[in-house]
């Protein structure tokens, strides 16, 4: 049997539409038909059609004028135009507006059975595509935006809100929040979601690059431009825009900027025609932009432009309580990607974790993880493989704790003497008894291949 | 097999009598030649409905070609007004299907090898292209008989609201040319087969005792 498959029939032949209505009807498909373009699209309104059959030749309103609604309304619906003999290239013209094929009056019975099934197979691809981007706009929704924190909660509601409106957005934090993986869920959330999500970091460019980054150029714009290329702007129609590092764009380009925010159109480095865009702006930066505006270094009718909704990702460090949460989504992820069965991290280096200041945020975390996973070789990630913090965990344990930085000092030692007990305790002026209570105490262990 | 109840008894004549007490007064299914339809061709698809669907079928007496149907634009015969005729047919029988050696069209379609009402009363099939091989030469008598029987199952088993299914292995795959119909089986897929029985019990139609 087959899925129940919505058909609508336009024609304005009445013989037509009940024949087709018939033979669609014994393959299974819920059919319905209309005589003509007004109430073909009044039907579309109410019923999401999978798939339209379209007389071309119709008084009032012709089919390529409806196929030209369906497409810019119904973009998910697919056409296929009916055409009488002669009037084939009428077809081909609609084809070149987005049906996906013709039939020509009669039709081939194989013909039509054909290309039935292979729409039908189009449309189910096209539903899975949209079911999984679904799915990747779930997942990213929740990728490394790991929290439970107030902070975080807070975010996560106001991620929600701010997706469901199309205003510009501007999040401002520290370096390595996440400010982008924000961008992006709120992207992924938005009705823009089917649409690109394009990413600039404006702090990556030179000037002259940014704007050809930004605006595209056309041929011989400049030299070296050898052909034409579209700008960011462009990529972005119908999608989200992602300015990150806005803070750095020179007070120029801002005012090109704003005035492609302010007019949803503009014009290539080298060219004259206008191209009319439709795309939401996300900014990003970890400057103190009211700051930048008193030094005259950021424009305050383009800040005002970006600031419609303002959200801010609080440092790492003042939301430590994410700070075991967020570990283990990353010691889960590269254990994964690496293969290596790690599973836990120990007591001592999660509390080595929550105290480090990680003024590289969530970024920073993130690699020190991924560097752990990579250099342990067992199935528990330690202090030990946490050394490189030691000497930001030296300067932090001293107004912090007195034991973790006892652990610190006798790993880092141990390691210096290659875990030669005798040699480390020597060096640490206790004896060795002393060394391998205080070993057995912290559970101090070497790296497998080195014990 | 139950014997099909022939040309020669006339129900209409001898309304409430049958030889066959076990059997309804009159067929669930009425078969009916348009024209000039060979008798053993006739007989072989009423003997096969009858042991397939198994419900009672009646031989009805022939009648004349479907001139009506005839389209001077198309050179071939309209199947939805040959059909609109047969569900107008003052016989008992719930269902009534028509042999025809004509070529047969649907405005849409360039031919169609049956067509019926779905849900409804009538069928007709063709029997015009059922003779020839995909390139035109003829086949054998066997396989002549197998397709019209097959088209005939398909199409009556339609006005028993049933639809094309997907399966390989079923009478209801919609097969478009003749090298699809010879692989079609001459049997109903597990689910048809229930979604006909369904159908029998909602028109109230008693099927015969296998």
């Amino acid at each position: 049997m087959v899925d129940k498959v919505r058909i609508l029939v336009v024609d304005d032949e009445l013989v037509i539409r009940e024949s087709l209505h018939g033979w669609l009807k014994k393959s299974g498909y819920q059919v319905d038909t209309a005589e003509g373009g007004s109430s073909a699209l009044a039907m579309l309104e109410k019923t999401p059609y999978d798939l339209l059959f379209l007389d071309i030749m119709m008084p009032v309103m012709s089919g390529i004028e409806v196929l030209e609604v369906v497409k810019e309304d119904y973009p998910q619906t697919l056409v296929v135009m009916i055409t009488a003999y002669g009037s084939v290239e009428t077809a081909v013209q609609a084809m070149k507006r987005g049906a996906v094929d013709y039939l020509m009056k009669p039709f081939d019975p194989d013909q039509l059975s054909l290309l039935t099934e292979k729409l039908m197979q189009q449309k189910r691809i096209m539903d899975e595509n949209i079911f999984l981007r679904e799915q990747i706009a779930e997942a990213i929704r929740f990728e490394n935006l790991v929290g439970r924190s107030e902070a975080m909660q807070e975010l996560f509601t106001m991620i929600q809100d701010v997706a469901e409106s199309d205003s510009p957005v501007l999040i401002t934090g520290e370096t390595g929040t996440g400010k982008e993986l924000v961008a992006k869920a709120i992207h992924a959330k938005s009705a823009r979601c089917n649409g690109p999500f394009i990413a600039i970091n404006c702090g990556a460019f030179p000037e002259q690059l940014l704007e050809s980054e930004l605006f595209g150029h056309e041929r011989g714009a400049f030299t070296g431009a050898h052909r034409a290329k579209k700008g960011r702007l462009d990529l972005a129609h119908h999608g989200t825009l992602f300015l990150d590092e806005v803070g750095t764009v020179p007070l120029k380009m801002q005012v090109d900027l704003l005035r492609v925010l302010e007019t949803k159109e503009f014009h290539r480095l080298g060219g004259t025609t206008e191209i009319g865009v439709d795309f939401r702006t996300i900014a990003a930066t970890n400057r103190d932009l009211q700051q930048a505006i008193k030094k005259g270094e950021f424009r305050q009718d383009f800040f005002y432009r970006l600031n419609v909704i303002s959200m801010h990702i609080p440092p790492l460090r003042e939301r430590r309580d994410d700070i075991p949460l967020l570990a283990e989504h990353f010691l889960d992820r590269y254990s994964r990607e690496t293969n290596k069965g790690i599973d836990t991290i120990s007591k001592e280096a999660m509390a080595l974790l929550r105290q480090y200041d990680w003024p590289g945020n969530v970024r920073e975390l993130e690699n020190a993880i991924e560097r752990a996973v990579v250099i342990s070789k067992k199935r528990r990630l330690d202090l030990e493989e946490f050394s490189f913090l030691a000497p930001h965990l030296s300067a932090a344990a001293e107004t912090y704790s007195l034991e973790k930085t006892q652990i610190a000092h006798l790993l880092r030692v141990l390691k210096e003497f290659n875990w030669n007990i005798t040699k480390a305790a020597q060096a640490l002026e206790i004896n060795r008894v002393t060394l391998h209570k205080k070993i057995k105490k912290y559970d101090l262990r070497p790296h497998r291949a080195s014990s | 097999m139950s014997p099909v109840n022939t040309g020669g008894r006339k129900p209409k004549e001898n309304p409430g009598r049958n030889e066959y007490t076990s059997l309804p007064k009159h067929g669930v299914v009425g078969v009916v030649r348009l024209g000039t339809v060979g008798e053993a061709v006739l007989n072989i698809v009423a003997a096969n409905i009858q042991e397939i669907l198994h419900v009672p079928v009646d031989i009805l007496p022939s009648r004349q070609p479907p001139e009506f149907a005839y389209s001077d634009r198309r050179k071939q015969y309209h199947a939805a007004l040959i059909l609109k005729k047969l569900a107008e047919s003052r016989r008992p029988h719930p269902r009534i299907l028509a042999l025809v050696s004509v070529d047969l069209f649907i405005p849409v379609l360039t031919h169609v090898f049956g067509e019926a009402q779905m849900g409804g009363r009538a069928a007709v099939v063709s029997l015009h292209r059922l003779r020839q091989k995909e390139e035109g030469s003829r086949v054998s008598l066997d396989t002549f008989y197998e397709r019209a029987v097959k088209v005939a199952i398909h199409e009556v088993a339609h006005t028993f609201d049933l639809v094309h299914c997907s399966q390989a292995e079923c009478i209801m795959r919609f097969s478009s040319g003749l090298l699809d119909l010879d692989a079609l089986p001459l049997f109903f897929c597990e689910y048809c087969e229930a979604f006909l029985e369904e159908a029998y019990r909602r028109y109230e139609i008693q099927r015969l005792p296998i």
